[in-house]
């Protein structure tokens, strides 16, 4: 670590409010957040604050542990459990405990099993003689106070086995209406969110309390733009605002019930001092001509490096290509046989034989799946080789994903593969001809174009702003480059060219894409600049 | 004619033009004072200027006027200048006409802070836009929090899109610490000052008047104002004083005096030994005390208000409560106290000088010359994407969609290939290169609310239900424009993107529905600009829809293609 005096360690802080029940594994920002933390957590002169409210903190743990960032790496600036809520995991853990016992007890009672006479037998063998003696001896004590406080609390018992009956029956008779009313009245949810709102605002505050408090943290880093509770926060802060994409197609998000968020949203970005944005089009066209910032207020950082060949390999040494490919396939067919096996059409598929194309992405509008599809079908109906689709979004019944699936017959040629791990989620990319991005509009330059990479998978990427300006960078390479990578997302039929073109041609285009890929600096080099705009 | 105006080729302005574009200001405002000192003003600084011709008149307007004497200043086409005099910015939008005027003559527009036309420059004007503003007289809303409620919801984007060429033109310091942001970030200050005919008159009280000069508008038409009556009835009402105003309905009270004529309310400014002003308010205030000041009145006042804010210490008129209020001027009404009065008169100097010619013009040169008209105001982008939507799935509509598409992608040299919808299936044979295919789809009324809000665009007519474009991405949102084509719709367009109406009636004329010929009417009166090509056309628009001439151009014998982009190029 050298000497402390000549590299004193700085503390850093990033606050987090996420609500209850998000899912912060499955959220883009959460694995945004996990990256950007493994990045921090080895800075050598860096010290990481977490501050999260309490429901958050296991979620929270596992999705850092799952990037490889072990608990002992960062600090955790929580709030404590309510005492309800301490007593419930409280009786959960005894409950747990007893688990065993009491499934041991109740299958005796129901005649299902013998008493495991052994157990009380084996106390005669014990070694040395006295453990069993000493242990038979307990049990005939606890046996004994048990069997006095059922004696002496006889009514007790007696009134709470009436009571827990009498429950169970009305249980069993309102079973029918319960399960009618299960559609909660307008008035009950709204009662019901404002129950909520208020419970989130007196954690936050608590949360921002606890923060203010300490004074060891000077800095903070707000991840999201979703917390206006945050400026509650006395220390200096900046604000992450990602995108605003709900302002650039309002009518897939012409949801009035979201508003609120939205509302949440503009009050965070008008209140804040500081923001970071992943691009020069979202600080210009959104935060800029969109909410109506100052442009000094915002700093540009992109994203870092997506690698996810460390999911492709056995123990500590880096495979090459071919034994990466054959470690890919592996994963794919245990993939295939635990998830697959009841889908006719992709339960024999040869992943590392067959030319399919693949894009991670969740089904939303500006996602473009439409486009990829027609142009998948439009390969259907043209091209010689088949060339099929493999999707990692929800196939939600009645999507217009779904219908034009349904109605074009194409579940031979479009797999969907929601929810996988990352081992499979790297095999995918690693097998894949072509990682294929048709996006309309992201925050920043799209992250599978590095997860592809990495695994030396080459991408195309729909032209939109956010690639452009990256492009713009490496003039030299850009005509070229461009022409072969980029595509016209609303025209099928020029992605479709590309694909045919690009999976015949794949070494050509990874090759010209290896510059690209070199620019892209490591996690590591990212959370020192957010840590150094922290303090700009 | 106006097609041809309207229809001209593009032509790249010189820097010339430019900089004779950025000299020309429009002032949206008609407050006579006002007027009379700030465009004089603005005249000294080299600048050309428009003041409107027509305004509401309703009690809010009172102090309002029409001048036509700065209208010689204009080096602008005397057409251009004839359709300006006879539009009336204060309530409606912007037809095409007035857009392009305003876009290619005017850079500057100075815009008081009224509904819907502060929006409405938002929405249209291309230049600078300065929020003209003189305090609140509300104790809870900020300039912007209020706009928030009586604006369109698409105001905050409106007002975003326009940011790095918007100010908070605010005339005293003070108004826009309470205001977010935006607008602080935004201000400049430029000082108000009282015209020459004010001027004129300084040092000219002489007193000897035992009345207090009150002034009270609106007595029985405001409650605040009866209100304000009231309290100075009880606090002064013993002593001798007049009070005067304009007053909508009539009051029984003697000394209730109304408007009166000038050579008298400038009698009371001479002669009466004392002015009471009231306010309290820390960001409004009203003419007459300053002119009361001017003439070298003794104004008692209360140090609460903008007066009191205006100076770093308590000078001898300001008062804390209504009692010193009333000791004071019982001090002055005898005018016996010759000296208290004196020391009055002489420490409102130091008020005076901020409402003076030289003060003004010192700080209007620093902050509207340097910091705003020196400021670049970006060329319109000339790269717009365009959406052409059919509204009904035929063989003929499809070709007008691809022709215009073919004329405007030719005309518009820059601009990226329309995009054209199409009504069909999708299927992998056609050409989806050349056209989208979308639906159009129900929106309620709540959600259009919503949408308009985070799309930027609304339109003052809307309706419970509305359509929308559907093609299953993004709807044609990223697109800057519109052009919708064909006869009748189902429901009304959602205004939630601004767009051109080219109205084509069908082949085969089936008769509308009244929903259809309800629906069409909103949906043209909600476009940009509605578009025929013949005069049997825009009759059949003007009396059965009831559409304005204004709104409609006519495209008869002209370059589709250009005539279009002229008007596409105007819509921001």
């Amino acid at each position: 670590m050298g000497n402390p005096q000549e590299h004193p360690v700085i503390d850093d802080g990033i606050f987090l409010g996420y609500d209850k029940n998000i899912p912060l594994k499955n959220e883009g920002l959460g694995r945004l957040l996990a990256f950007l933390v493994s990045g921090w957590v080895r800075l050598p002169d860096r010290r990481l604050t977490i501050a999260c409210p309490y429901w958050l903190v296991e979620d929270l743990k596992e999705l850092l542990a799952d990037h490889g960032v072990s608990s002992d790496r960062y600090e955790l600036l929580r709030t404590r459990e309510p005492w309800y809520r301490q007593v419930q995991l409280r009786l959960k853990a005894a409950e747990r405990a007893m688990r065993p016992a009491v499934h041991r007890i109740r299958s005796w009672i129901r005649g299902e099993s013998f008493p495991e006479v052994k157990d009380f037998l084996r106390l005669f063998d014990a070694k040395p003689w006295y453990w069993g003696f000493l242990t038979g001896l307990k049990l005939v004590a606890i046996a004994a106070v048990a069997l006095w406080i059922l004696i002496r609390f006889w009514l007790v018992f007696a009134l709470l086995g009436m009571a827990f009956a009498a429950y169970r029956l009305w249980r069993e008779l309102t079973k029918k209406r319960r399960i009618q009313s299960q559609q909660e009245s307008p008035k009950h949810q709204l009662r019901k969110q404002r129950r909520r709102r208020k419970r989130y605002a007196k954690e936050m505050k608590r949360l921002v309390g606890q923060v203010n408090e300490q004074q060891v943290v000077r800095n903070w880093l707000i991840p999201t733009p979703f917390w206006p509770e945050a400026h509650g926060i006395s220390h200096p802060k900046s604000v992450v605002c990602p995108d605003l994409v709900l302002q650039e197609f309002p009518l897939r998000f012409a949801d009035a019930g979201s508003e609120p968020i939205y509302s949440r949203i503009l009050h965070t970005l008008l209140e804040a001092q500081r923001l970071i944005c992943y691009s020069q089009t979202v600080k210009s066209h959104q935060l800029v001509h969109g909410v109506g910032l100052a442009s000094e207020q915002i700093e540009v950082i992109g994203h870092g490096r997506v690698e996810l060949s460390d999911y492709l390999k056995l123990g500590k040494t880096i495979p090459d290509q071919a034994e990466r490919k054959q470690i890919a396939s592996e994963h794919l067919r245990s993939y295939q046989r635990s998830f697959l096996s009841s889908n006719p059409y992709w339960n024999r598929f040869v992943w590392d034989r067959s030319n399919f194309v693949f894009y991670s992405s969740q089904a939303r509008g500006q996602k473009n799946i439409l486009s990829l599809l027609r142009a998948i079908e439009i390969l259907r109906h043209t091209s010689g080789d088949p060339i099929r689709l493999v999707l990692t979004c929800e196939r939600t019944a009645g999507s217009p994903i779904d219908l034009f699936v349904s109605e074009h017959r194409l579940d031979a040629w479009v797999l969907f593969a929601p929810g996988v791990s990352n081992q499979v989620l790297a095999s995918f990319y690693c097998l894949a001809s072509l990682a294929v991005n048709p996006t309309l509009f992201e925050g920043g330059f799209p992250f599978t174009f590095t997860e592809a990479y990495s695994v030396g998978t080459p991408s195309l990427l729909s032209d939109i702003a956010m690639v452009r300006e990256r492009l713009a960078d490496r003039e030299s390479e850009t005509v070229r480059l461009q022409e072969r990578m980029l595509f016209d997302p609303m025209n099928p039929l020029d992605l479709a060219d590309k694909i045919r073109w690009a999976v015949a041609n794949r070494e050509e285009l990874l090759t010209l894409q290896q510059g690209l890929f070199e620019t892209f600096p490591t996690w590591e080099q990212v959370a020192k600049r957010y840590s150094d705009s922290l303090r700009r | 004619m106006r097609q041809g105006t309207l229809c001209r080729r593009w032509i790249f302005m010189d820097s010339q033009v430019n900089q004779r574009k950025d000299q020309r200001i429009v002032w949206l405002l008609n407050h006579t004072t006002l007027r009379e000192f700030e465009v004089p003003l603005m005249r000294r600084l080299g600048l050309e200027v428009y003041c409107p011709k027509r305004f509401p008149r309703n009690p809010d307007n009172r102090s309002a006027s029409v001048s036509d004497e700065f209208d010689s200043s204009l080096t602008i086409p005397q057409g251009d200048l004839e359709r300006l005099n006879a539009f009336d910015f204060y309530s409606d939008a912007y037809p095409p006409e007035i857009r392009r005027i305003l876009n290619e003559h005017f850079g500057t527009v100075i815009v008081a802070y009224m509904f819907p036309m502060f929006e409405n420059a938002l929405a249209d004007f291309r230049g600078r836009i300065l929020l003209r503003v003189f305090g609140s007289t509300h104790p809870t809303y900020t300039y912007y929090s209020f706009a928030r409620e009586v604006a369109t919801p698409a105001f905050e984007r409106r007002l975003a899109r326009v940011s790095d060429r918007f100010w908070f033109a605010q005339a005293y310091p003070n108004l826009k610490w309470i205001e977010p942001q935006i607008f602080q970030r935004r201000s400049v200050d430029l000082p108000l000052g009282l015209a020459d005919r004010i001027t004129m008159h300084q040092g000219a009280w002489t007193g000897g008047d035992r009345k207090i000069l009150f002034v009270c508008p609106e007595i029985e038409t405001y409650d605040e104002s009866k209100q304000i009556y009231q309290e100075f009835k009880e606090s002064f009402g013993d002593l001798g004083h007049v009070i005067c105003g304009a007053q909508s309905k009539p009051h029984t009270d003697t000394a209730v005096l109304g408007k009166v004529d000038s050579a008298t309310y400038d009698g009371f400014f001479r002669t009466c030994n004392v002015m009471f002003y009231h306010s309290r308010l820390p960001r409004h205030i009203h003419y007459h005390p300053l002119e009361a000041i001017c003439y070298g009145m003794p104004v008692v006042y209360m140090q609460q208000g903008m007066l009191g804010q205006l100076t770093d210490r308590k000078l001898p008129g300001a008062c804390d409560t209504i009692q010193e209020a009333r000791e004071k001027v019982d001090r002055l009404i005898e005018g016996k106290d010759k000296g208290f009065a004196e020391s009055i008169r002489e420490s409102q100097q130091e008020i005076y000088r901020l409402f003076t010619k030289d003060y003004a013009d010192a700080l209007w040169q620093s902050e509207f010359i340097e910091k705003v008209l020196k400021v670049d105001i970006p060329e319109p982008d000339s790269t717009r994407r365009i959406a052409i939507l059919p509204l009904a799935s035929t063989r003929a509509l499809e070709g007008h969609c691809k022709r215009l598409s073919d004329q405007i992608a030719e005309s518009s040299r820059d601009a990226k290939k329309p995009r054209v919808g199409s009504l069909e299936r999708w299927t992998p044979a056609m050409d989806t290169g050349s056209k989208t295919c979308f639906v159009w789809k129900v929106i309620s009324g709540e959600s259009l609310r919503y949408v308009q809000r985070l799309s930027g665009h609304a339109a003052s007519a809307s309706e419970s239900v509305s359509i929308a474009p559907d093609d299953g991405i993004c709807d044609f949102m990223d697109c800057d424009v519109w052009i919708v084509v064909g006869d009748r719709c189902s429901a009304p367009i959602a205004p939630v993107k601004p767009y051109l109406f080219i109205y084509i009636p069908a082949e085969a004329a089936v008769a509308l529905s009244t929903t259809q010929h309800r629906s069409t009417a909103i949906s043209l009166q909600n476009a940009a600009a509605v578009v025929v090509s013949s005069q049997a056309d825009r009759e059949v628009l003007v009396r059965e829809y009831g559409i304005s001439q204004d709104w409609i151009v006519n495209i008869e014998n002209q370059s589709t293609g250009e005539c279009l982009w002229e008007i596409l190029k105007n819509i921001p």
